[in-house]
């Protein structure tokens, strides 16, 4: 096991090194750097001495590495517009975001795992098809449209709830309700997947003729089983989350990462879209990682496998 | 079925049918069933071992499921020791699994993944409250040695087992609640030829000193051949033919029993191999055939055979029964020829 999880890390180090090679790639390759930062009419001289401070003119492996260093000390750059840390832009936006994707996410598995279990258990009836097309509109109605709905219906309408925002617990409320039931669709139609494979197994006839009821079959075998792919899913849903939901967050005016995103790519904030891009591999790779040792905690079948 | 026997048997179906339903044939057209298992009637014995043999699709696991309560039956009745258990209490029900239990195909799938042997056999110990709680973990070791295992895979999962561990502990799990009654539904076709043996070498011990009865579910006669004491025969979810294994292997009556045994292969180059007996593929069970449901490939098949389904019902007067309007005729004209 613990071999294992080495192994795990090795490789999430390797995946984290990757992304951080390539950003700097793709950074070099728009263009002189130096350039899109100063302004057009900047006297030449005055470029070579900015070329200088800022190790410019060294070689490129060299300035891979340097690079590689200030990555390392979490030192991502500066905001062009006020100078502050990249890193810590972004970082004071994750709580924001956590709070709605983690309120989403909850609002998701309350919605989702129950309905995706009871459609299958009561498969081609009238309640599994009523569920399923729940989950169908609930996927295909763009986030954007669900939002001005509810935005319309519930601030300019009945005037419940604020439009955008935060701060209150009424603020969370349509943010939360537009991410939680858009990810609670995908989430039925897996979850109803799962447990459809599961109920097909044999070891379900065995527990049968254990005398298990039909409670206690589900509760014992079918669940902990159709849990495996449910959870991998949700751990990919979770790293996903720290990117935020870039169009709900514009909708509603939501100051998360998502937000930042948006603005930052429109101001083109280099440093700071940098930031985001590394922060939100970091998230993926570790949530990854979650999943792998969550997985080999649940599926005993792949603790001793060499993969 | 002639004269009332002295001793009851232990499990008794009669005109047992089991019907799934199937999509419509064309959309919104009426709704189709398959007759799995059609209308069988069948005894089985205290102590004995009864072959169920057939192709796939023939029903066979239906039926033993049937009569261990694994499926619902759609119509006729089971009986276990003379009390009528086709629709059981929940409660009735569940006392039944410590009489009746099942062995199934694929030993692999048929044990929870994510359980170690011990907790799946200590489970079963829990469900019916077998013995004190902290007796439990040794009585499922003491399970474990007496179908041949160690107690050291007590803390393994299904998956670091080997198929004849697997389905060992399989065994064992059926046996924890001491049944008398144990349908094996293909216990050893996922198995190594090897290690068949070695399974189907331990469910004949167990038989003798437990006092078990088995139906044995197989498409290989050989195994069936092995280890039965009577055979029947089933084809499209009907008991074509039934007697005792002598009798059924030695003199088949039904021309699909024969077509059967001639197909079965012959390890000796020299001799040709058997010409095929049986016209075609199997017919669709959603439709099957009218009057003798194995006219379409049957070499015998007349008018008669098209037109009503033959009565199970025993030429010689014996217990050896067949469903086959040619069943006499056909051994007159052998005995002609």
């Amino acid at each position: 096991m613990a071999r294992l999880v080495l192994v795990k890390l090795v490789r999430a180090v390797a995946t984290l090194l990757l992304v951080v090679t390539l950003v700097f790639v793709l950074l070099r390759t728009a263009g002189d750097p130096l350039l899109t930062l100063l302004p057009p009419d900047t006297d030449p001289g005055v470029v070579e001495v900015y070329r200088e401070r800022w190790g410019l003119d060294r070689p490129l492996a060299v300035q891979y590495l340097l690079y590689l260093e200030s990555v390392v000390r979490g030192d991502l750059g500066r905001s062009f517009r006020d100078g502050r840390d990249a890193l810590e832009v972004v970082l004071e936006r994750v709580p924001k975001t956590l709070e709605l994707g983690g309120a989403a996410l909850v609002l998701a598995i309350l919605l989702g795992i129950p309905a995706g279990i009871v459609a299958a258990l009561r498969r081609g009836t009238f309640i599994d098809r009523g569920l399923m097309i729940l989950s169908v509109l609930g996927y295909s109605l763009p986030t954007f449209f669900m939002g001005v709905l509810l935005i319309l219906l519930f601030s300019l309408t009945l005037r419940w709830l604020p439009s955008s925002g935060t701060g209150t617990f009424l603020h969370l409320i349509m943010p939360t309700l537009t991410l939680g039931t858009w990810i609670a669709a995908s989430l039925s139609r897996f979850t109803r997947a799962a447990v459809l494979d599961v109920l097909e197994q044999p070891y379900m006839r065995t527990s049968r003729a254990k005398g298990l009821t039909r409670l206690g079959q589900i509760m014992r075998h079918a669940l902990p089983n159709a849990a495996i792919p449910v959870v991998t899913l949700l751990g990919f849903m979770t790293g996903h989350l720290i990117a935020g939901a870039v169009v709900i967050e514009t909708v509603f005016a939501w100051p998360g990462v998502g937000r930042l995103t948006v603005i930052s790519v429109a101001a083109r904030e280099l440093a700071i879209v940098q930031a985001i891009v590394l922060l939100v591999a970091v998230s993926m790779v570790t949530a990854n990682l979650a999943v792998d040792l969550l997985y080999g905690w649940l599926d005993p079948r792949t603790r001793n496998s060499p993969a | 079925m002639s004269s009332p026997s002295t001793h009851r048997p232990l499990v008794e179906a009669s005109s047992v049918s089991c019907r799934f339903p199937i999509g419509p044939a064309r959309p919104f057209g009426p709704k189709r069933f398959v007759h799995a298992v059609d209308n069988v009637d069948l005894e089985i014995r205290a102590g004995e071992t009864l072959g169920l043999v057939g192709e796939s699709g023939s029903g066979k696991s239906t039926l033993g499921r049937l009569l261990v309560g694994a499926l619902p039956v759609s119509a006729g009745a089971i009986r276990f020791i003379g009390e009528d258990v086709t629709h059981p209490t929940p409660a009735r029900w569940y006392a039944l699994r410590r009489d009746m239990q099942l062995v199934q195909q694929n030993p692999a799938a048929a044990l929870d993944p994510r359980m170690t042997v011990a907790d799946q056999l200590v489970e079963v110990l829990d469900i019916h409250a077998i013995g004190a709680r902290r007796a439990r973990h040794d009585a499922a070791a003491a399970m474990l040695w007496r179908v041949g295992l160690g107690s050291d895979i007590m803390r393994r999962y299904p998956h670091e087992l080997s198929g004849g561990q697997q389905q060992r502990v399989a065994i064992a799990r059926a046996l924890l609640v001491q049944p008398r009654f144990i349908v094996c539904d293909e216990p050893v076709s996922a198995l190594d030829l090897s290690v068949q043996a070695q399974v189907l070498n331990l469910l004949q011990d167990l038989q003798s000193e437990l006092g078990l009865t088995y139906l044995f579910v197989s498409h290989d006669l050989g195994v069936i051949r092995y280890l039965s004491h009577r055979i029947a025969v089933l084809y499209l979810g009907r008991v074509v033919e039934i007697g005792a294994r002598h009798e059924v292997l030695a003199r088949p009556l039904h021309p699909y029993t024969r077509a059967l045994l001639a197909s079965v292969p012959i390890p000796d180059p020299a001799r040709p191999a058997p010409a095929p007996q049986i016209l075609g593929e199997a017919p669709d069970p959603a439709s099957p055939p009218s009057g003798c449901r194995f006219h379409t490939r049957c070499p015998l098949a007349t008018d008669i055979c098209r037109r009503f389904a033959p009565p199970l019902t025993s030429p010689t007067a014996g217990t050896h029964l067949v469903a086959c309007h040619h069943a006499v005729a056909e051994r007159s004209i052998r005995g002609a020829a």
